[in-house]
């Protein structure tokens, strides 16, 4: 666990060190800032848990997407410049390259929903919200964002280049995300099973309303895990190919 | 220290590696001479634990490579063919996390603060790695190799690049580290892998086609080189009384004069010019007469001024290795054939 410590804690200064990380970051935060007094707040008199369940749902797509730019870089970055083999040869698991890399860029995800508190501190105090809801909708984006950046990670993970991690990555994410509109044609019990595995449609819109559900919470968590352990799997492998 | 058996490695279908067998002792510097895709960096990088073998059975101090990979990437300092450099990162904070990696947590400062005087890199301590010259990133790489004091050093082309002061900079680093260190590299400049090596393994298509020291190579060769050095003879036909004379010792084959001296030695013509006032020759023989020839040579009243064997023999037993597929199975005559 030290060393995934460890290369968390050099994940983060490099990427608080890079200017592009700070512009990444600025210019995310800017087109939500955007979209949210555009089309969240709007210009009609609304419900103010409306106007907070709409803020999430439009934060859960901007996680999900720069959860699949952060991870692209993490492992095929490195596989690209040739830095991922003083990982390799160190005495340390390939479990734990992966877990330090995944903290670190959770981390930097968890900082992008920090920066956006202003949005629904907004809300609470033009509107009536409970802090309680607030809570539940960003412990749902920082697990929703958990899960994107896995499947993210394991894309970084099969991948030479980072263009090509970013493309398996954003797939998978979208087809995850899709899966509820595949189980609208399908038939039971695959449209149930579906439907659950969907990654936003039925696990997130609890959260985004202030409702807090162990099985969605196991859910992702699930997902995190599986696909974390299917990228050390494959840095495995990569060893024998 | 290293011992290989057997060793074969596949991407896919191809064969980059194999059969492969050799052992290494403690306290040897050995050197991987090969062409480009001979099997050197896919050896190295089986060492490094960076991968890992189709079959086969590779040992570093006794620990196997697929069964205990931690405790031989303890025992091993790996430098590949890129420094695996984190440009933005200081070079001292690189070296800190280098040596943290590597299971040095308590005195991990020191411990990189001793690998920048051992490289000489002290002066650049501070800088990003990015703003270093190639040289510089070079050493920060072996720095990294070396922070854990590890009992064997794998450099993979470890002077590649580099410049001609940087290069003799580089082989006296080299030769420091080997007080300490069992080192292991890779490399297609034949200069030089016999300036720094104890020992030679010549690897063609993933095998060792000969193994040994320059001297047990080039023994091996079906013609030897030497060059000689003698000052002109100042009487009219002087010239053809040298080469007449050379080429009269028995043995010799064939002698030509330096490129630079109106002769059509082309082929030795890399070397750099001869001194200013002399007669340079390439002499070549079934065997080595250097004796004889000087022998020859002050018998006719000619001044030698210099005999050596060439210092490109090594070069043809290289490409004589390379280009005869029965050289292929080749051992050193002596010595060396023991420890492939």
């Amino acid at each position: 666990m030290n060393s995934a410590l460890l290369i968390a804690r050099r994940e983060l200064s490099a990427f608080l060190s890079s200017f592009l990380g700070f512009i990444v970051l600025a210019a995310v935060l800017l087109v939500e800032g955007i979209y949210f007094n555009a089309f969240v707040l709007g210009s009609t008199a609304r419900l103010s848990a409306d106007v907070l369940r709409d803020f999430f749902y439009m934060a859960s797509g901007f996680t999900m997407a720069l959860a699949v730019v952060l991870a692209m870089r993490l492992i095929a970055g490195e596989r690209e410049s040739g830095t991922l083999v003083l990982l390799n040869t160190a005495p340390i698991k390939d479990s734990e390259i992966v877990a330090g890399k995944f903290i670190a860029a959770l981390a930097l995800l968890a900082l992008h929903l920090v920066l956006t508190l202003h949005m629904p501190l907004l809300v609470m105090v033009n509107g009536k919200v409970t802090w309680a809801h607030i809570g539940v909708g960003y412990f749902g984006l920082l697990l929703l964002g958990a899960a994107a950046l896995a499947i993210g990670m394991f894309g970084s993970a099969l991948a030479k280049h980072q263009i090509v991690a970013l493309i398996i990555g954003a797939t998978l994410v979208t087809v995850f995300v899709l899966w509820w509109m595949v189980a609208r044609i399908t038939d039971p019990p695959l449209n149930g099973f579906l439907s659950s595995m969907a990654l936003h449609h039925e696990r997130q819109r609890p959260f985004m309303t202030g409702v807090l559900k162990l099985e969605n919470v196991v859910y992702y968590v699930g997902i995190a895990y599986f696909f974390l352990l299917a990228a050390t799997k494959t840095m495995e492998a990569r060893r024998w190919r | 220290m290293i011992e290989i058996s057997d060793l074969h490695k596949y991407y896919g279908e191809r064969k980059a590696v194999g059969p492969l067998t050799f052992s290494i002792e403690k306290g040897e510097i050995v050197g991987l001479l090969g062409l480009n895709g001979a099997g050197k960096t896919t050896t190295l990088r089986i060492l490094a634990c960076d991968l890992l073998p189709s079959s086969g059975s590779v040992r570093v101090d006794g620990r196997d490579v697929v069964d205990e990979p931690h405790e031989v990437r303890k025992r091993i300092g790996y430098l590949p063919d890129r420094p695996p450099l984190y440009d933005e990162m200081r070079v001292h904070d690189y070296l800190v996390f280098a040596a943290r990696l590597r299971g040095v947590h308590n005195g991990a400062d020191k411990a990189a603060t001793e690998a920048e005087e051992l490289t000489q890199i002290q002066s650049v301590h501070n800088e990003p790695i990015q703003t270093l010259s190639h040289g510089f990133k070079q050493r920060v790489g072996i720095a990294q190799a070396i922070v854990h004091k590890p009992q064997l050093l794998v450099l993979d082309e470890p002077i590649s690049g580099l410049d001609p002061v940087q290069i003799v900079e580089m082989r006296n680093l080299l030769k420091n580290l080997k007080e300490k260190h069992t080192i292991v590299l890779s490399s297609h400049i034949l200069s030089e892998i016999s300036e720094t090596c104890d020992r030679i393994l010549v690897i063609k298509d993933g095998r060792i086609a000969a193994s040994g020291t320059e001297n047990e190579l080039t023994r091996g060769l079906t013609e030897a080189s030497i060059d000689v050095v003698v000052k002109p003879v100042v009487e009219k036909g002087g010239d053809v009384l040298v080469e007449a004379t050379m080429s009269a010792v028995e043995g010799v084959s064939h002698v030509e004069r330096h490129a630079d001296q109106g002769g059509d030695g082309h082929a030795w013509s890399y070397r750099s010019a001869p001194e200013a006032g002399t007669w340079a020759y390439r002499v070549s023989a079934v065997k080595d007469v250097r004796s004889e020839l000087v022998h020859a040579l002050v018998h006719a009243g000619v001044s030698v001024l210099e005999v050596r064997r060439s210092a490109r023999e090594l070069e043809s037993v290289f490409l004589e290795l390379s280009a005869r597929p029965q050289a292929a199975e080749r051992s050193a005559p002596k010595g060396g054939k023991g420890k492939t």
